[in-house]
């Protein structure tokens, strides 16, 4: 099990990278860790010609933060956040989350910004950064800078917003008070490996701020807006049945199991924020 | 395509001129020869691969040569005069926690990282951290108290951690109830296309039913339909080669995020001008993956809500075999049917007004193929 | 410190594998070396109409039709109307299962290999697949084997009186159970490496396997060659359990690539090749009547068995020996006396069955356990009891059970005894409602079986095999240093033979295993054996191993008693010297008087000298039965279907212990891998054949948080009719899980009115039970 041939450019700057992007007549394909990539390579379901790697460029690293919004530059690993090395947008939300991403190993290697851009539906990246109202930042080959809304970056399963030349330079968190909760749930078969169902709330009464986001479905985890809401008034964790409805408006076709699962998924995420 | 790399692996630096597709683990067990590297998946599952790089555990086995320029490799073969190893070596041999030994070098790779960032020897949170190392013999029962049984020893004799983990802040929970506000930044509407028609399976094959319309009278459409060149270009990712009477020879390209599988083949197009219907057959082989393709197109062009319009109908059946077909089946499938039928619609309105058509972007028609047959094959790692 | 039988010592192979030293097959350096890649059949079932290789690599390539000069594998049988099979080692006319290896492809390296078998085109006409065993059962027209007139390998039939046990039945149970198919997942894949030695004349196979003198044999059969020209190493070899002891097609054709190209070529098999083409074991239907008195009481058991067993039958174990041992294992441990069983081996387009760890045992373990608990729901009493009670009782031993079994010693009521108290089953009815008034759903469950060791030559020959196994030789020897040499035919994966055959060594020569060398798995090296499986490693090697030494021990006494001026009889074997009373001599001086300083002994000498060959079999020759209770609390998350399992205890009996540090690993490993098999593992295959579980994030192995902490109690029923007492016990953990952990959810879920009888239980399969439930109000499989 061994990849295609390719070959390997690992440009020095964003902007050689971009460079690249745009005048090769190669497929190519970005990688960072290559956690996703790698077993794919191996399997020979991806078959690129060029692979340019970005894990070294130093303008993906930046790890920052302003009053309002925390920075995590795209080739932050997985593990630098679950060992806090970056700011918590909201008290220990993002260690939680990476802590549980695939395994220690994986972690290691593996980036945030890799991870948004593969855009796989049951990722947890996608889904948390959906609740937490993330923007994602990235860069053309011309330089033009984007700032995109999470709920626009991912437009469904390894769909993104996200133009040939384009690159994720980093993810803007907005900051979220002290009183702010969050809550976190996903339903795996084994630890490590791909969920079958992700629940995450994250919210503010100071900045009157309630999100839901229901992950590992069809396409892009869903935002359960009137869920939301309607957990902002009550501060109570609704019943299944509640949640399933909330679900059912999105009109993707879920099986009973599966519905049951992300139910439960969302129910469990918001008991941890609701619990006193 | 070769290119030179530098590297140290375990304290010796080596120059090598490797092609870029070499993984980290056959690099060390064929041009080093340090073959205590063991490969068991190669899907980053298993973890017997697991190396030292740059001191942090890693597969080996998705790490591409091109990738290891400038790295700093620890194997089985190395940790010399190094005491930790030594005390897991030693607890691993006394608490039986090897059997068949083909996932120790990378289990005690883990391992030593564990006794490094572990302050107690609570073994839920060892199992956890074990988690991405497989071993097929011992249940895991002696090498968990090995793992404990080092980090007492370590707590025993007052040495303190390299890399300590720091706890995570317990989480706080509970608020009193409040009105959220308007200016609530996540925009709540998930995209909905216009839908109609469903998805659905006969034995093996899928059946995608769709309607659509299309913004020219139903004559137009007929005519764009019954060229196969014509109507192929509005398809993402399909190409018509040759085309002789009923028959033709083309290409497919399945995309689907990173994974890309192009079927050749040929098949046949009838229409019937009486009731504006036809179809499309065609059965392909991927040249690269081991795979066959079978599709079947049907459709009939009726008139629209208006004069200038015309309502569609298709009906497509497709069927996978071969290595494409053997993972498992994800709810994929709706979202990118309507994707794929808008582009195609909006293909369609383009040739039948004149313009040019777009390229896609990094999709084509037939990913649905491989969305609706294969695994989580993306899914299992979810990062990049 | 004593090293010999009963010594908790480590192991001797531990050393090299910690280092990264030892040498698996993929492993081995050689010049000239070549990797293979196989082109395999996408399809499941399909008539080939062409197989084109690309013009500039026609020499690296070799199709069947370059092969003519080999025979396809053929696992003859003796039983009645079974139907052998042709298994091609490149499929021939027609592919029968999806991963079927088609045509090898050559080149310096494996990834170079692959881009050339990605070359090749396959013109393959597809013929409806047969999926399901019982499907196939009955179909007359669609074949596996064309010139068959059905699907059947064999079906076979056990007719006791099941009508007298109708007529007096209280109680009726009436139960469908399934396996799946799985994987049996070594870390190590298969491995084959072989080139022509010109100076021995010889085609050296070094290869993954746990039985290196029957590939010999294999090879030699079906390349047409004398064994003489044969030679087959097994090197180190990462785990078997099953999967590595049949002759695969791949080591025929990388042997005959070898000696064709005169290039040493290997191949080495990748996981998803493993999950795919492997996917070969487990899979079994039960449809079960028992019959039972008012208290529970089995009066008889009516079975139907359907094994699932692929498209080939593999040598030597054919397709047959699962549903033989289902048929005839079904009853275990319980006594009662009608018994009516129909079994069937179905061809199917799926990999050929192989026999796993536990052999047909997990399956009926599960049927038996199951239908025990069913029956006590029935009847209103505690699983716990209806199940001791229906146990063959110890004053009954030795026991000739309804199919002709013949148990040798054992307490097995004692063992379920044993299990409850160490799982705290005295109160666990208290807590589990107290549980549930908090809406949680906990249950426990036990499962007992036997499991037989060391069949003898007459059980397999009962099976019908082509090769029946029979004695077992052993090597022993001083070497002129007063070192030990022990060799034996036999081999090790993980079971640490090399450690428990020189505890037999030491046990009669008192010398420490540390100056014992065990060499094993070379066909050039050590005497003939047919290897390692059906738990008869320590029974048969190391009972040859201890018959040896103690020939060999005797031989030493003499030339000891001649230096120390006594009686042989006086003397004692220990701490490397020999003893008569305070004065002593040590081996090193007795092995240096006999290799160099002869003139030292007297002229009468003994000149079979210090070197020993000795051949084993048991006393009695229908194998010796150690047995089990498993016992599990699980918790249920009725919201999600996970089940957690809480405690896991197993009590067991394998008669005297020889290294209780490596038997508590086999029971754990064992026992993990029963777990994998009642609530993870299962090869998923959509209705074209095509299996949708080819990497390990679709087909899930147990890792270290899926499995719990084993508790492990013992206790020591020796066997009357082995050297020492031992009885075999490397598979026996892997038969119990499914049976006590699907009893556990069943009483964890039974306010629920849910019975659960598939494995794995996986939280699907549970949810979607307990979701129609709710919504119909009625349970279903």
């Amino acid at each position: 099990m061994k990849p295609v041939s390719f070959e390997y450019n690992t440009p020095a700057s964003l902007s050689l990278t971009t460079d690249l992007l745009v005048r090769t007549k190669k497929d190519a394909k970005l990688i960072s860790g290559g956690q996703s990539l790698g077993p794919m390579l191996n399997l020979r379901l991806a078959r690129p010609e060029l692979l340019i790697d970005i894990s070294k460029l130093s303008e993906l690293k930046e790890i920052g933060e302003d009053k309002s919004k925390v920075i995590i530059g795209a080739s932050i690993t997985h593990s630098t956040i679950e060992d806090g090395g970056v700011v918590e947008p909201i008290s220990g939300m993002l260690r939680y989350v990476a802590s549980r991403i695939a395994y220690r190993a994986v972690r290691n290697k593996g980036t945030i910004g890799g991870s948004l851009a593969h855009a796989d539906p049951a990722a947890d990246w996608v889904t948390t950064m959906m609740a937490l109202s993330a923007v994602i930042k990235t860069r053309t080959s011309d330089g033009i800078i984007r700032k995109i809304p999470m709920h626009d970056f991912m437009l469904g399963a390894y769909r993104t917003a996200l133009k040939h030349d384009e690159i994720i330079s980093s993810i803007e968190i907005p900051k979220y008070s002290k009183k702010a909760c969050w809550g976190y749930h996903k339903i795996c078969r084994k630890v490590g490996e791909f969920a079958n169902a992700i629940g995450a709330i994250v919210v503010d009464p100071v900045q009157k701020y309630c999100i839901i986001a229901c992950g590992a479905v069809g396409g892009a985890p869903l935002i359960l807006q009137d869920l939301s809401e309607s957990v902002a008034r009550s501060a109570a964790v609704p019943d299944i049945l509640e949640i399933v409805l909330a679900l059912e408006t999105s009109e993707q076709q879920f099986d009973a199991v599966k519905m049951q699962q992300l139910a439960v998924s969302v129910q469990r995420a918001i008991e941890k924020a609701v619990c006193k | 395509m070769k290119q030179e790399i530098s590297l140290t692996v375990n304290g010796e630096d080596h120059t090598l001129i490797v092609t870029s597709r070499t993984q980290l683990a056959e690099l060390l067990r064929n041009e080093l020869d340090l073959t205590g590297t063991h490969l068991g998946c190669e899907q980053g599952v298993c973890g017997a691969c697991t190396v030292l790089i740059d001191g942090k555990p890693a597969r080996s086995c998705i790490t591409f040569a091109g990738s290891c320029h400038g790295i700093k490799v620890e194997t089985i073969e190395g940790f010399q005069n190094d005491d930790v190893m030594d005390r897991l070596k030693e607890a691993f041999s006394k608490h039986h926690a090897l059997q068949c030994g083909f996932c120790t070098p990378g289990m005690l790779a883990t391992a030593r990282d564990i006794v490094e960032r572990f302050t107690s020897p609570d073994t839920e949170k060892i199992r956890y951290e074990l988690s991405g190392n497989l071993c097929r013999c011992t249940g895991y029962v002696g090498i968990v108290a090995a793992i404990a049984d080092v980090i007492e020893q370590q707590i025993a004799l007052g040495i303190s951690l390299s890399a300590p983990t720091i706890d995570v802040p317990e989480q706080k929970s509970g608020f009193a109830p409040f009105e959220p506000s308007s200016t609530t930044r996540a925009k709540p509407a998930n995209i909905t296309l216009q839908k109609s028609g469903k998805v659905s399976a006969n034995g093996n094959q899928t059946i995608v039913e769709r309607g659509f319309s299309i913004d020219h009278k139903p004559e137009v459409v007929w005519q764009h339909f019954r060229d196969l060149k014509s109507l192929g270009k509005c398809v993402p990712g399909a190409v018509i080669d040759n085309v002789d009477n009923d028959r033709f020879e083309g290409h497919v390209e399945v995309r689907f995020g990173p994974i890309k599988a192009d079927f050749r083949g040929s098949g046949t197009h009838t229409n019937n001008d009486m009731n504006k219907s036809g179809s499309v057959i065609g059965r392909g082989a991927d040249k690269g993956g081991q795979s066959n393709l079978e599709g079947q197109l049907n459709y009939i062009i009726g008139k629209g809500e208006t004069p200038e319009s015309s309502k569609i109908d298709v009906e497509f059946k497709f069927e996978i075999q071969g290595m494409l077909a053997q993972f498992n089946r994800p709810e994929l499938v709706t979202g990118l049917v309507d994707y794929i039928l808008e582009q195609f619609v909006q293909n369609c309105n383009s040739v039948l007004s004149g313009n040019e058509i777009k390229p896609g972007q990094g999709i084509s028609a037939f990913a649905l193929v491989v969305a609706i047959v294969r695994a989580k094959i993306a899914t299992w790692f979810k990062s990049n | 410190m004593p090293t010999g039988i009963g010594a908790r010592v480590q192991r001797q192979e531990d050393r090299r594998l910690l280092n990264g030293q030892a040498i698996f097959v993929d492993d081995i350096k050689m010049p000239g070396l070549w990797e293979a890649a196989y082109v395999r059949s996408p399809i499941a079932h399909g008539i080939i109409k062409e197989i084109r290789k690309p013009a500039e690599f026609e020499t690296r390539i070799f199709t069947a039709a370059d092969m003519d000069d080999v025979l396809p594998i053929r696992a003859e049988s003796s039983l009645p109307t079974y139907k052998a099979s042709d298994f091609h080692s490149l499929a021939t006319g027609k592919v029968r299962y999806v991963g079927e290896c088609i045509a090898i492809c050559i080149a310096p390296t494996r990834a170079e290999a692959e881009d050339i078998a990605e070359l090749v085109e396959l013109d393959l006409d597809p013929l409806p697949p047969l999926i399901d065993a019982l499907v196939a059962r009955t179909d007359h027209t669609n074949l596996v084997h064309e010139d068959w007139e059905d699907n059947l390998f064999l079906s076979t039939s056990f007719d006791g009186n099941i009508e007298e046990a109708k007529a007096k039945a209280d109680v009726v149970i009436e139960r469908e159970y399934h396996t799946a198919r799985q994987c049996m997942m070594p870390m190590e894949g298969k491995g084959t490496l072989a080139y022509w030695d010109g100076k021995a004349d010889q085609l050296v196979v070094y290869t993954s396997t746990q039985i290196p003198h029957l590939i010999r044999t294999g090879l030699s059969e079906f390349l047409q060659m004398d064994q003489g020209q044969v030679r087959v190493i097994a090197p180190d070899v990462g785990g078997g359990f099953g999967y590595k002891c049949i002759l695969q097609p791949e080591e025929i054709s990388v042997s005959w690539v070898a000696r064709k190209t005169g290039r040493p070529i290997r191949w080495t098999e990748d996981r998803r090749e493993h999950l795919v083409a492997g996917a070969n074991t487990r899979q079994h239907h039960y449809k079960l009547i028992a019959y039972a008195d008012k208290v529970g009481r089995i009066l008889g058991i009516d079975a139907e068995i359907t094994v699932d067993v692929g498209a080939y039958s593999v040598w030597p174990f054919t397709a047959c020996l699962e549903a033989s041992q289902a048929g005839g294992n079904l009853p275990g441990p319980y006594a009662f006396k009608n018994y009516r069983c129909k079994t069937y081996s179905v061809a199917t387009n799926k990999p050929p069955f192989t026999p796993y760890r536990g052999v047909a045992r997990p399956g009926v373990c599960f049927a038996m356990e199951l239908t025990i608990d069913a029956i006590a729901r029935a009847v209103g009493r505690e699983p716990i009891d209806v199940r001791r009670e229906n146990l063959v009782p110890a004053a009954a031993m030795p026991y000739t059970n309804v199919t002709g079994k013949f148990y040798d010693t054992g307490d097995y009521p004692d063992s379920v005894n044993q299990a409850a108290k160490m799982i705290e089953f005295d109160g666990f009815r208290a807590k589990q409602a107290k549980a549930l008034r908090n809406g949680r759903y906990i249950g426990i469950g036990f499962s007992t079986f036997t499991e037989q060791s060391a069949h003898g030559t007459k059980v397999f020959g009962a099976w019908g095999l082509p090769l029946v196994p029979g004695y077992e030789q052993a090597m022993v020897k001083i070497t002129p240093s007063g070192s030990i040499e022990v060799r034996s035919g036999n081999h090790s994966f993980g079971q640490g033979l090399e450690t428990t055959l020189a505890q037999m060594a030491s046990e009669w020569l008192g010398v420490d295993i540390a100056n014992i060398r065990v060499t094993m798995g070379d066909t050039g090296t050590t005497p003939y054996s047919t290897g390692a499986y059906a738990s008869r490693g320590m029974v048969m090697a190391g009972g040859a191993v201890s018959k040896a030494s103690e020939v060999l021990a005797e031989r030493v006494k003499i030339h000891a008693a001649h230096l120390l001026q006594c009686k042989p009889k006086d003397i004692e074997l220990r701490d490397g010297e020999a003893f008569n009373k305070k004065t002593s001599v040590s081996l090193k001086d007795i092995a240096k008087a006999w290799y160099l300083r002869p003139d030292r002994l007297p002229d009468d000498v003994n000149t079979a000298g210090l070197e020993v060959t000795e051949g084993y079999k048991p006393s009695i020759d229908t194998g010796v039965f150690s047995y089990a209770t498993h016992a599990a609390t699980v918790e249920v998350d009725p919201a999600t279907g996970i089940t957690k399992i809480k405690d896991y205890v197993i009590f067991e009996d394998c008669g005297r212990r020889v290294n209780p540090l490596i038997l508590e690993g086999q029971a754990y490993g064992g026992a993990a891998q029963g777990i994998g098999t009642a609530l993870y593992e299962e090869v998923i295959y959509d209705a074209a054949g095509q299996p949708l579980t080819s990497t390990l994030a679709d087909y899930i192995v147990p890792g270290p948080n899926e499995l719990p902490d084993f508790k492990l109690g013992h206790s020591e029923t020796l066997s009357p009719y082995t050297r020492h007492g031992i009885k075999g016990v490397g598979e026996g953990a892997a038969i119990a899980p499914s049976g006590a952990i699907v009893n556990a959810i069943n009483d964890a879920l039974r306010p629920l009115n849910i019975e659960i009888h598939q494995v794995p239980a996986t939280p699907h399969r549970v949810l979607s039970k307990i979701l129609s439930v709710q919504n119909e109000g009625v349970s279903s499989e």
